[in-house]
């Protein structure tokens, strides 16, 4: 391949450490695995697929899929390509025509589909400023969206060649589970975390207790990757019991804020286990992160391309990965390039412990309260499975706080938040307790782990 | 329903919340006690969360959607919420208002 993305840079170093490993396991899941081989045939598939398609470099394509050597093999042939991949695998079906549509996809490709190799041309052509610099530079893109937990889903672009570079250096072989799907920062991360050091990329059909432990067991999982919400859920379920997870050397968590009570549950169910929390964000990559020591939730975030400041005990980071901007909202980097991440943190010197997200902060008569502190302290109480603390507007006090619970076993609104109000004396400022209680019976997390606090 | 029927509700909520207050210093269930403003027992969270809870009782024996805390209660002439027998004719007269 030729191209003005000194082609050769941003993905022939994988494809050629992939010649040497052609034999190792790349990729599995329930029943099958693919090695390096396999996955370099598959590249090889697609180029043969584009040309029949007339699909070339600068071409926008969407496409639907999990961690098949379909779906990981046509995500490493548009890179090679200089094409602008657009995953779309955990969007809902009425999103994915909306989410192509914003991305302005000229291809959709459905690798689940009967006839996954056949592309559907759609007849747009990209006019979007950020597309176009990119199409001209002769770069790979990539399209990913948020996950709209608190809004409107917003589509961000990143030039793909930038948020690779990372991974060229030395990488250690390990057995991770991608718990995140390929549309999500995190999935993105696990993928080349684990292909970039010849490791195996563990995929499970499903994000429940049960089938994660299953896979752990299976295929002798070493990393998982995971969010504050699963790793409640998986405790409850009481699925690590079940299995075998002796070969489970770390967890690494990130997303949302962990409660503490959590992961102190956490400790003792894994007690040979390192725990460690991830910084990313969709507009900026994955941070390095390292904990202040084993359990403790102040971490130091970093590493090389990113920069750091608080500002008014908010998080800014400057980052070399950073995306170039939002498909369908307004510029986000201020003159000199920094991104308020919107992430209150409390700092002890080179220390930072995450507070919440600034968009969630409840303001209950002029008085802040972090949704995550709540929750942390409700999620204490034995007869709670979990809970979402949002705001709600009230004319006396501007907002209230409302939790939303699942129990354990049934008990009765009115007990239950005699019971809550006894628990938080003492543990939480009067201002925080959930003057209202819901008690529902369904789950409160979406397809990517993550809590939903809006209505 | 009769200021009779409202009246236990509201002293139930009292109850409740003595449970969670010293017990040398507990909220006295009478029609007089003072609620909010001059001399209250509850502070405004208090009330937020004490009305709240008022609410969920009234609305769970009437088969209601009653809301205390709202415009209309903010701009009533004379606090609603001053005390309990206040607040017990203010629930009635809203209750005959939805009922109706």
């Amino acid at each position: 391949m030729t191209g003005s993305c000194q082609t050769s840079s941003c993905l022939t170093w994988l494809l050629e450490r992939f010649e040497q490993w052609a034999d190792r396991e790349a990729l599995a899941g329930d029943g099958w695995s693919a090695n390096y081989g396999d996955l370099l045939e598959g590249v090889a598939r697609w180029h043969q697929a584009f040309e029949r398609a007339g699909i070339g470099p600068g071409h926008v394509v969407a496409f639907d899929g999990d961690y098949g050597v379909g779906t990981v093999g046509l995500l490493l042939a548009l890179i090679e390509h200089n094409c602008i991949a657009v995953p779309l695998a955990s969007a809902a079906p009425g999103q994915k025509q909306e989410f192509a549509d914003i991305a302005q996809a000229e291809y959709l490709i459905d690798c689940g589909g009967p006839d996954p190799e056949a592309a559907a041309a759609t007849g747009v052509r990209p006019n979007h400023v950020l597309l176009t610099r990119l199409i001209d530079a002769g770069r790979p893109g990539l399209v990913l969206f948020s996950s709209g937990s608190t809004g409107k889903s917003k589509a961000m672009l990143h030039d793909f060649g930038r948020l690779l570079e990372k991974f060229q250096g030395p990488a250690k072989e390990l057995r991770i589970l991608s718990f995140l799907l390929l549309d999500h920062i995190g999935g993105i991360n696990t993928l080349f975390a684990g292909l970039s050091g010849g490791g195996t990329v563990v995929s499970v059909g499903q994000r429940s207790p049960q089938a994660v432990c299953q896979a752990i067991e299976r295929n002798r999982v070493e990393i998982l990757p995971t969010t504050p919400t699963f790793l409640n859920l998986l405790l409850l379920s009481g699925e690590h019991l079940r299995n075998d997870l002796s070969s489970l050397r770390l967890i690494t968590y990130g997303t949302e804020v962990m409660p503490a009570s959590t992961l102190e549950r956490l400790h003792g169910a894994f007690p040979g286990v390192r725990f460690q929390q991830t910084y990313g964000l969709s507009e900026l990559g994955i941070l390095r992160s390292k904990s202040r020591e084993d359990g403790s939730l102040w971490v130091k975030v970093g590493g090389e391309g990113f920069e750091t400041k608080i500002v008014d005990g908010i998080l800014w980071i400057r980052a070399r990965s950073a995306m170039m901007g939002y498909l369908n909202a307004g510029d986000c980097f201020d003159a000199d390039g920094w991104f308020n991440t919107q992430d209150a943190v409390e700092q002890d010197g080179e220390w930072l412990r995450f507070l919440g997200r600034t968009t969630d902060l409840i303001n209950v008569g002029g008085q802040k309260v972090y949704p995550a502190q709540v929750e942390t302290v409700l999620l204490e109480m034995d007869n709670v499975q979990d809970v979402t603390v949002r705001g709600e507007a009230h004319p006396l006090v501007g907002q209230c706080v409302v939790a939303r619970v699942n129990l354990v076993e049934p008990q009765t609104p009115a007990d239950f938040k005699a019971q809550m109000r006894r628990h938080c004396q003492g543990r939480l400022a009067p201002y925080m307790v959930p003057v209202k209680v819901e008690i529902v019976a369904g789950e409160q997390y979406n397809a990517r782990g993550k809590k939903i606090r809006k209505m | 329903m009769p200021r009779a029927d409202i009246v236990p509700i509201i002293y139930a909520v009292i109850e409740r919340l003595n449970e969670l207050r010293e017990p040398d210093n507990p909220v006295p269930c009478t029609v007089d006690t003072p609620l909010y403003g001059p001399k209250g027992h509850l502070d405004s969270l208090g009330l937020v969360s004490f009305l709240l809870d008022v609410e969920e009782g009234v609305n769970a024996l009437a088969g209601t959607q009653l809301v205390l805390a709202d415009e209309r209660a903010m701009s009533q002439h004379r606090n609603p919420f001053r005390d309990v027998g206040a607040l017990a004719d203010y629930i009635s007269f809203r209750l005959q208002e939805v009922m109706a």
